[in-house]
């Protein structure tokens, strides 16, 4: 299944908006739209807000979000989501909660969300809740989510563009040719 | 703790008892006594699992840290089956939900019997080099990821 494709990233910074609170996207940064529910959430909820992301292969953890970016833009209230470990940053404890994030499938060659269903990414360790004060600008969506889902990315640099799958007969296909 | 050596004939009769507790009578008193050797005796005074406190510092709800506790005791038992890699298993406490090959499954069976969302684990059968309520130490996040590219800004 497509879940992104040839989704767009610049060579100069611009500008986008979550619930008129304005952000940032750096040059060189892939920003994918994400929703976060409830692990026991299964099936998609179309109330649910989609946010922006930053897919970050260099980070080695699932997801990582402010607390303010969760309740204010996510509209997940902590309490909603149980705490199910920590890890240590730097020696700082963030807490992981339990919870389901869900990844649009973008217009093709644009950022904004395609409105279908979107591709549903089971987190097992939970996602990492950071206070305020220590927050990523953006959430984060790194390297271990997309593992962990077994999905498949392809970085287009001539383009500038990103193609992100769930395998499938054609997947492996390539794979078996490669 | 004060050390008492014992003549040759009393060491005897301890070698004799191949690690058995035995009783200690001292000539005159009431109080009796019983000789255990030392790893024994080490493993009396550690306390029981259930006076271990059920909620540690981590902050993880007890239904959910029990069902994490049973989830690592069984992993070494899961692993070693092969099918089993990759797979997701779900615990309740200390029971096991069942495994299936996504976690929508076993969550709707939490879901049907009624089990609160801080009661199960459901967790992927991989290879784990720290109990799920251990802090694993993750790269920090990048300065691009901040204002100013500082993480205090």
């Amino acid at each position: 299944m497509k879940i992104l494709t040839r989704l767009p990233y610049q060579a100069t910074s611009s500008a986008g908006s979550v619930h008129g609170e304005n952000f940032t996207v750096k040059a060189f940064q892939i920003v994918a739209r994400i929703s976060v529910s409830a692990r026991q959430v299964l099936d998609w909820d179309s109330r649910l807000p989609n946010i922006p992301a930053v897919l970050d292969t260099g980070n080695n953890y699932h997801f990582a979000i402010g607390e303010s970016q969760l309740t204010r833009w996510a509209g997940m209230p902590l309490s909603s989501l149980p705490r199910v470990g920590t890890i240590s940053e730097r020696g700082n404890r963030i807490p992981l909660h339990a919870a389901r994030l869900w990844l649009h499938p973008n217009v093709a060659h644009h950022t904004a969300a395609e409105g279908s269903e979107p591709f549903q990414l089971s987190i097992d360790e939970g996602i990492a809740v950071y206070p305020d004060q220590a927050a990523p600008r953006l959430p984060v969506l790194g390297l271990r989510a997309l593992t962990t889902n077994r999905l498949q990315l392809l970085l287009d640099a001539d383009n500038r563009q990103v193609h992100l799958r769930s395998p499938d007969w054609r997947t492996r296909l390539v794979r078996w040719i490669s | 703790m004060a050390i008492v050596e014992l003549t040759a004939e009393q060491a005897l009769t301890i070698r004799n008892q191949e690690g058995k507790p035995i009783e200690v009578v001292v000539p005159g008193a009431r109080q009796r006594y019983v000789l255990v050797a030392q790893d024994l005796f080490a493993k009396m005074c550690l306390p029981d699992e259930k006076d271990l406190p059920p909620f540690p510092a981590s902050g993880i709800p007890e239904g959910i840290l029990l069902s994490q506790r049973a989830f690592w005791k069984d992993l070494p038992e899961l692993l070693a089956d092969r099918r089993n890699h990759g797979q997701w298993v779900c615990y309740h406490r200390d029971e096991r939900i069942g495994i299936a090959a996504s976690d929508d499954v076993l969550i709707r069976e939490c879901l049907r019997r009624g089990i609160p969302m801080d009661e199960y684990e459901v967790a992927i059968i991989r290879p784990r080099a720290l109990p799920p309520w251990e802090p694993e130490e993750i790269e920090s996040l990048g300065p691009w990821h901040f204002h100013d590219g500082t993480a205090n800004s």
